[in-house]
Order: C-alpha cells, then sequence, then structure tokens
C-alpha cells in the first residue's frame, strides 16, 4: 500500500517538475526576391531555466550565410494564484539569396537540455524582382565612410542625370489601411554615398519607418530606355486617416557622385499620390474591431478538460498585413460560469503593421459539470476583397471537474499569506466603533493639558521678571505680600480678633519692605523715613504712620475686642492699601 | 489493492464536497445575523469584516468587497480587511486599471493606513504634552545657556502636533464623506454620457472599486483607478457610504 501511494506522489511530482519545453522555427517571408535578405528564427521556450545548445547555422542551398544574433527574454504571470514563467531564447540567422529557384531550409535538430527536439521545413521562393542585381556589385558604402569606386564612370553621361523617387506599393487604399513607400536614388553614374537631410511631410496620414537599410546596395536597372545604378534609401510606412488623396513624404538629401572626382548632387524625391477610399458602412459588424487589412485568423483552441478555478488558456492569432497598432483586442465574451480574463498581446509585428499578433485570454472556470465555451470573434476590413469578414471560433465543449484536492493545498505549499482570504474573526459580541475624538476623556485631557501649559508659561513668565524686570517683579511680590496679609486681617477682624493689627502692620511693612527695597534692620519709624525719599505723598506718609501706630498701641497694648473700632480700622486699612497700589501704579509705568 | 485507493479517493471527494455545502449553508445562516446587527446600526469594523468574509465564501466578491471597504472606512488599519481588499483585488479582470504604486508611495499609504483616528488622537494627546513640556523647559531654561535644543525640541514636537491634527482633520472628513463605491455586477457597461446610447465600448467586472464622483437621474458619474471617468447605471454602484447617510 504504501509502495503504491509512494509511486503515486512519484507520479504527481513528475508531472510538476518536468519542464514544458517547446522548440519552434520560423522564416520572416517565404517568398523573397534577389534583393531581399532572408532571415530564419528558431525560438526555444520554456517554463523554467534553458540551458540550449547554440544551434549551428543551417546549410541552405541557393543561399550564403551573412549573419547570426541571438536574443532572450524571460516572462512571468501570477495566473490562478500560481506563478508561470516563460522563458524564450531566439537565434535568427541571416542569409542571402545566390539564385532563384525554390529551396528548402531542412528541419533542424535542436538539442536542449540533453533532449533533442526537431524544427519544421521551410519552403523559400527565391523570385526575380523588378529589378537585376547587379553582376558586380561594389563595395557598401555608408553614408558616412567612403571608398574609392571600382566601376569606371560614364563619361558620357551627364552627372545630372539622377533622381530620388518614392514609389507607393499601392496605389489605392482604404483609410486605415497601412501602405509602404519606397525611396530610391537612381543615378547614371557612380554613386558613392547618399545623405538624407530632411523629410518633408503633409496632412492626411501618419507614418513610421518601416525599413532603413544602412548601406547603399546598388543594382543596376533600367529605366525610361536607360540603365541606371539603384539603390534603396528608406522605406515609410503610411496610415492614411483622411478620404481623398493624400501626399506622400518628400525625401530631400544630397548624393556623391564619382567623375573624375566627387561631386555632389541635392536631391528631392519625386511626389506621389495616394487615393484614400472610406470604409464602407453596408455589411459593418457591430463588433467592428477598426482592423483594416490583410489578415489571416486562426485560433489555438483550449483544453477540453480542466477542474475548477484552474485557470487554462485560448489564444487567437492575427496574421499579415493591416492596421495593428490601430485597432484594439476583442473583448472576451461575457459568461457567468467562466471568469475570463482582459486579453494579453503578444506581438511580433515589423514597424506595427506587419507579421503576427497573438491575443491570449486566461480563463478560470467557476463550477463544475460540462459547459460550451464562448465563442470568440474578431471583425475586420479586408482591403483585399474590400469588404468586412469576422472570424468565429469554433464552439468547443470543456469538461470542468470539481476542485482537485492537490489545488486544496496549493497555497499551503505556496507559503505566501496574500494567496488566501483572511478567515472569520472570533467575535460574537458587536459594539459601535469609539472614535477617541468624540469621547469625553479625550477632551478632558486636553483641556487638563492645555490648562498645565498656561499655568506653566505663567508661572515662567511671572519668574522670568525677575531678570527682564526685576521693579516690576518686585511690585507683583510686594501686592502679593500685601494682598497675603491683607486677607488674614480682614479674616482676624471679622472674627474680631486683636490678630488684625498684627497682620495688618506686616502686611504693609512687607509691602513697603518690598515695594521700596528697604532694610528689614531699619525701624519702622526710619522706614517711614525713608519713604519720603521715595516720592511718597507727604498725606498718604501721615496716613501709614497714624494707622501704624494705632497698630502697635493695639498690638501691646491689647484691650477687649471692639467690633465697631475693628471694623473702622479695617475700612482705614482699605483705604491705606488702595492708595499704596494706586500710588505704585502711577510711579512704576 | 487498487480499488481501496480508488475507495479512498472516493471517500475524500465526497467528504470534501459535503464539506463544502455546509460550510456555505453556515456562512449563510451567520451572515444573516450579522446584517441584522448591521441594519441595527451597530458599526463595527470587525462586524463589517466578518459580513466580507461570509459574502466572500457565499461567492458575492462585491459584496464582500464592499463590506471590507465599510470595515477599513471606520478602522484604517483593520489588518485583515486590508488583507481581503488585496486579495480581491488579485481576483479581479481589471486588475490592470489599478495603478503600480512605487514604494515611497506604498510606504507612505501603509503609514497613513496604521494612523487610524483613534492612533492619532492619541499621537494628538501625546505630541500635546510633549509640546507644553518642551514649552515649560524652554520657559524654564537657563537664560545664559544657548536654548537651541529646547527651541528644536519644542519646532518639531508642534510640527508633529499640526501633523496629527491635519490628518486626523482629514481623515474624519473623509471617513464621513467617503465617495468610495464598488461594482455590483459583471461586465457593467461604461457609458460616455449618463445617456444609454452613448456607450464607451468598454466594460468592467464586479468588485472593482471606483469613485463615485456625481449622480445624474438614473446614472452615476464613477471615476476607475486609473484615473479615467465613465458614467454607469447608478444600480451597478454600491457606495460604502449610502447616500441618505452622507
Amino acid at each position: 500500500m504504501r509502495r503504491y501511494l509512494l509511486i503515486l506522489l512519484s507520479l504527481l511530482s513528475i508531472g510538476f517538475l518536468v519542464a514544458d519545453i517547446r522548440v519552434m522555427s520560423s522564416v520572416n517571408r517565404n517568398a523573397i526576391s534577389l534583393d531581399d535578405q532572408l532571415q530564419y528564427t528558431i525560438r526555444i521556450s520554456s517554463n523554467s531555466a534553458l540551458r540550449p545548445k547554440e544551434p549551428a547555422a543551417p546549410s541552405i542551398e541557393g543561399f550564403s550565410f551573412r549573419n547570426m544574433y541571438s536574443s532572450s527574454s524571460q516572462q512571468t504571470s501570477f495566473i490562478n494564484f500560481q506563478r508561470r514563467v516563460e522563458i524564450s531564447v531566439e537565434y535568427t540567422y541571416i542569409y542571402l539569396p545566390t539564385r532563384l529557384g525554390r529551396f528548402t531550409i531542412p528541419a533542424q535538430t535542436i538539442v536542449v537540455d540533453g533532449k533533442n527536439f526537431r524544427t519544421s521545413e521551410h519552403v523559400i521562393n527565391v523570385v526575380a524582382g523588378t529589378s537585376t542585381r547587379s553582376p558586380r556589385s561594389y563595395s557598401p558604402r555608408s553614408p558616412f565612410s567612403w571608398d574609392e569606386p571600382d566601376v569606371m564612370p560614364d563619361f558620357g553621361r551627364s552627372l545630372d542625370d539622377i533622381f530620388l523617387q518614392s514609389i507607393p506599393a499601392s496605389s489605392t487604399v482604404y483609410k486605415g489601411e497601412p501602405v509602404i513607400v519606397s525611396y530610391y536614388v537612381y543615378s547614371g553614374s557612380p554613386l558613392g554615398s547618399f545623405q538624407l537631410d530632411n523629410e518633408e511631410d503633409f496632412p492626411g496620414y501618419g507614418k513610421s519607418i518601416f525599413f532603413q537599410p544602412d548601406k547603399l546596395n546598388l543594382e543596376r536597372v533600367q529605366h525610361n530606355g536607360k540603365t541606371y545604378n539603384r539603390a534603396l534609401i528608406k522605406r515609410l510606412v503610411l496610415s492614411p486617416h483622411n478620404v481623398g488623396t493624400i501626399k506622400v513624404p518628400v525625401l530631400i538629401g544630397s548624393a556623391r557622385l564619382y567623375s573624375l572626382g566627387y561631386q555632389s548632387r541635392s536631391l528631392r524625391s519625386s511626389t506621389s499620390q495616394i487615393t484614400v477610399l472610406p470604409l464602407p458602412e453596408n455589411g459593418r459588424p457591430l463588433d467592428f474591431s477598426g482592423a483594416v487589412g490583410r489578415f489571416r485568423v486562426s485560433e489555438n483552441p483550449v483544453a477540453k478538460q480542466t477542474s475548477v478555478g484552474e485557470a487554462i488558456t485560448y489564444s487567437l492569432i492575427i496574421e499579415g498585413r493591416g492596421n495593428f497598432n490601430q485597432f484594439l483586442v476583442p473583448s472576451p465574451p461575457g459568461n457567468a460560469r467562466f471568469r475570463i480574463s482582459k486579453p494579453q498581446v503578444a506581438d511580433n509585428l515589423t514597424a506595427g503593421v506587419e507579421g503576427r499578433r497573438t491575443v491570449i485570454y486566461t480563463i478560470i472556470p467557476q463550477e463544475a459539470g460540462s459547459f460550451t465555451l464562448p465563442t470568440f470573434q474578431f471583425s475586420w476590413f479586408d482591403s483585399e476583397s474590400g469588404s468586412y469578414r469576422t472570424f468565429e471560433g469554433r464552439s468547443q465543449e470543456l469538461q470542468v471537474k470539481p476542485s482537485s484536492m492537490l489545488s486544496q493545498f496549493t497555497d499551503l505549499l505556496g507559503g505566501d499569506k496574500g494567496r488566501r482570504m483572511s478567515g472569520l474573526l472570533d467575535k460574537s459580541n458587536y459594539k459601535s466603533y469609539r472614535l477617541y475624538t468624540v469621547s469625553l476623556w479625550f477632551w478632558l485631557v486636553v483641556t487638563v493639558i492645555l490648562a498645565a501649559v498656561l499655568i506653566s508659561v505663567y508661572l515662567a513668565y511671572r519668574d522670568s521678571l525677575k531678570y527682564k524686570n526685576p521693579t516690576r517683579y518686585a511690585k507683583i511680590q510686594a501686592e502679593q505680600a500685601l494682598t497675603k496679609h491683607f486677607l488674614k486681617a480682614r479674616e482676624a477682624a471679622q472674627r474680631l480678633s486683636p490678630d488684625f493689627y498684627s497682620h495688618a502692620e506686616a502686611g504693609i511693612m512687607s509691602f513697603l519692605a518690598e515695594r521700596y527695597k528697604l532694610s528689614n534692620r531699619l525701624s519702622s519709624k526710619e522706614k517711614l523715613e525713608k519713604l519720603a525719599e521715595h516720592g511718597l505723598s507727604e498725606e498718604l506718609q501721615t496716613k501709614l504712620d497714624i494707622f501704624l501706630a494705632h497698630c502697635r498701641e493695639a498690638k501691646y497694648m491689647p484691650v477687649e475686642a471692639d467690633a465697631a473700632g475693628i471694623s473702622e480700622d479695617l475700612k482705614r486699612l482699605e483705604e491705606l492699601v488702595r492708595l499704596l497700589v494706586e500710588s505704585k501704579r502711577t510711579k512704576l509705568v | 489493492m487498487k480499488k481501496l485507493i480508488i475507495l479512498l479517493l472516493i471517500l475524500i471527494s465526497s467528504s470534501l464536497s459535503w464539506a463544502q455545502t455546509q460550510q456555505r449553508t453556515d456562512y449563510a445562516k451567520l451572515l444573516s445575523e450579522l446584517d441584522l446587527q448591521a441594519k441595527q446600526g451597530v458599526e463595527d469594523p470587525d462586524l463589517y469584516y466578518n459580513m466580507g468574509v461570509c459574502h466572500y465564501h457565499l461567492n458575492q466578491l462585491a459584496l464582500a468587497k464592499l463590506s471590507f471597504l465599510r470595515a477599513l472606512r471606520l478602522n484604517s488599519a483593520h489588518k485583515q480587511a486590508q488583507h481581503n481588499v488585496a486579495f480581491i483585488r488579485q481576483l479581479s479582470p481589471d486588475q490592470d486599471l489599478y495603478p503600480e504604486q512605487q514604494f515611497i508611495q506604498r510606504l507612505f499609504y501603509m503609514l497613513y493606513d496604521w494612523f487610524n483616528i483613534n492612533r492619532l488622537a492619541l499621537g494628538i494627546l501625546f505630541f500635546l504634552a510633549l509640546s507644553g513640556l518642551c514649552l515649560h523647559w524652554l520657559l524654564r531654561y537657563n537664560p545664559q545657556k544657548e536654548k537651541g535644543l529646547p527651541v528644536l525640541l519644542l519646532s518639531a514636537s508642534c510640527l508633529l502636533l499640526l501633523l496629527f491634527i491635519g490628518t486626523t482633520i482629514v481623515k474624519t472628513y473623509r471617513m464621513n464623506h467617503n465617495n468610495k463605491a464598488v461594482i455590483a455586477y459583471d461586465n457593467c457597461l461604461l457609458l460616455e454620457e449618463p445617456d444609454p446610447a452613448s456607450n464607451s465600448g468598454r466594460s468592467v467586472s464586479s468588485a472593482l472599486m471606483v469613485i463615485a464622483a456625481e449622480t445624474s437621474g438614473d446614472y452615476t458619474r464613477i471615476i476607475l483607478p486609473d484615473g479615467t471617468g465613465a458614467w454607469v447605471k447608478s444600480d451597478a454602484v454600491l457606495r460604502v457610504v449610502p447616500l441618505k447617510l452622507k
């Protein structure tokens, strides 16, 4: 039993560990002229790290090998909480055709991780172009370099027999349909180099570079009964967005010619026009994507079986030439039983107008059962037939099984918290969330802190006066002492206590001592004499003298407390305090 | 032996299937209890959070997200609700609409969320007390000495106090005027105008978080996570704070 389980687990593990390696080959075109170059690409892709052995350049009959380059890429995506990685390596080989005919690129054996993979064969037709290749082409010239031409100049031809010509691939196109315009320089004399200076544009189109040669590939051609050296300067793609007639861009540049020395000639390309037709309203499908061109549309159907929650992919492949960069990919059809992602687009395009676009939809079944998948559609305007066409995918049956046991543990094995929904909180008693900012205690604490701050500021201010304004500080201290003793005196007066006189005298003397900085060693009489020096009025001095004498008399010769007398003395004291406070206000301010 | 293994597998899958059905029933029952409390006016983030979990297990993604957002409206630091909002976002076919956030942005939002209103209130008390103490220290500082340190501390604590007060005001305002909403159903058509004829050709899926900007008749103007605006039918928008409560 244990052995069977181990075998079962091993088989399952192998299923996870085996890398999905795919090897494909492709060519940039199946029919080329002698002027063109062939690009043969071998693409190796896998869902894990790749260790391919670099394939040798295949030997192709009728072609000569020129160059090779490679590139690699890695794409990571998360589908249904599963990380998916696609690593790919591309090897591109450049060949030049050597003769006309039909040739086959043989199937190649590619070794990846010690395993052999076979590519498919490709048949290439090499056809005669509009021109014939020069039997002996001299060294390719960069516009920025110069080689001595090994062709003798034709001294009978004028050096002015040179022109720049724009040749649109089509003179009539539909609105939005891209059209390629080629610019050739024709020269009767040997052409050394060409310097492109400017491009003059006209309204009604958008443009992009389709092909920009990095050297002058000269060829001998016949034009109007004369033989010329011709070289391609540039190929542009125009995307007309106005109906009517549009003018193609004009190229401006200068050519250097060889004839008993080197001479320059300024050139301006000929003016060409293209007629742009509107897209017909009749027969336009409701889901027309805006695609205009010559497309072939196909699909990669999904797997026939899957489980709930497991992602499967569906690919719609659009190939050909058209306004790839101007149309939207079709939206996924709606269906409650499936969650279909927004499409991912993988482009392999030249100048955004020619090549292959793969639109990938990820489908996640939501429930178990046997279902018919929604069909995917794509509508475009076929410029070849001048009509709208619609591709409709085949109807597919899909068996969806309940989620597997292993998928229950996917999250556990993943160990990533973000892949799981957090569960219920163990709470049964709910109370409305209380904001502290609307609670009484919060504002009480704020009030206490603010009050403490205010008190602190006040005390600090008062203390700071000791250094900043000692006179004012003394005044405040004296006032406080006076007030303190005055309050005690009043209290004693209310009790008819003889202490009234002690407090009254102490208050007045301490006030005078603090206020006027009188020494405590002086007697009361001496203090009063000193007050005269501080500008205290004679009337106030007299009153003080009388009151203090009365206090001393009452203090040292106590008699039975007389309510009327104490009340009278309290009034006198209040009067004295008032006068003292007012006198120092006027003096100290 | 083969029969035994097959029998074992059948038993396990049957029990899993039964457990799933039982679980759904339990969640539905719990949800009705929680819903009753919510209708009685109890506004507890944990209550909304548990409602969200129930909605999720009943396959109601939009309502689940709405509940989690309601929990976060009250307590932006609710960790489980944050986690589940992010989780539902991962499931969304429209997740491309959510802008990619740089590290600094993420850090800022993380801090902003962690400081819920109650934490900010405690921060206010702390920095108010600290500012008071610093002021007291500064005022009592020996006038003969350089006052750089107490001035620096007082400035820093006052600045932080102002920051906390400002953030609390902003958060409280946003809590009371929360315009967040969730798309209620899949394939919700986006319109360019509040008019069924102005179909933009785009649609969004359920549980997409949007901002409900304005209402016109039966239509609501929403702002998608990528910042673009569109009109949808008002019944497609589930508001975190229902209009009548605003």
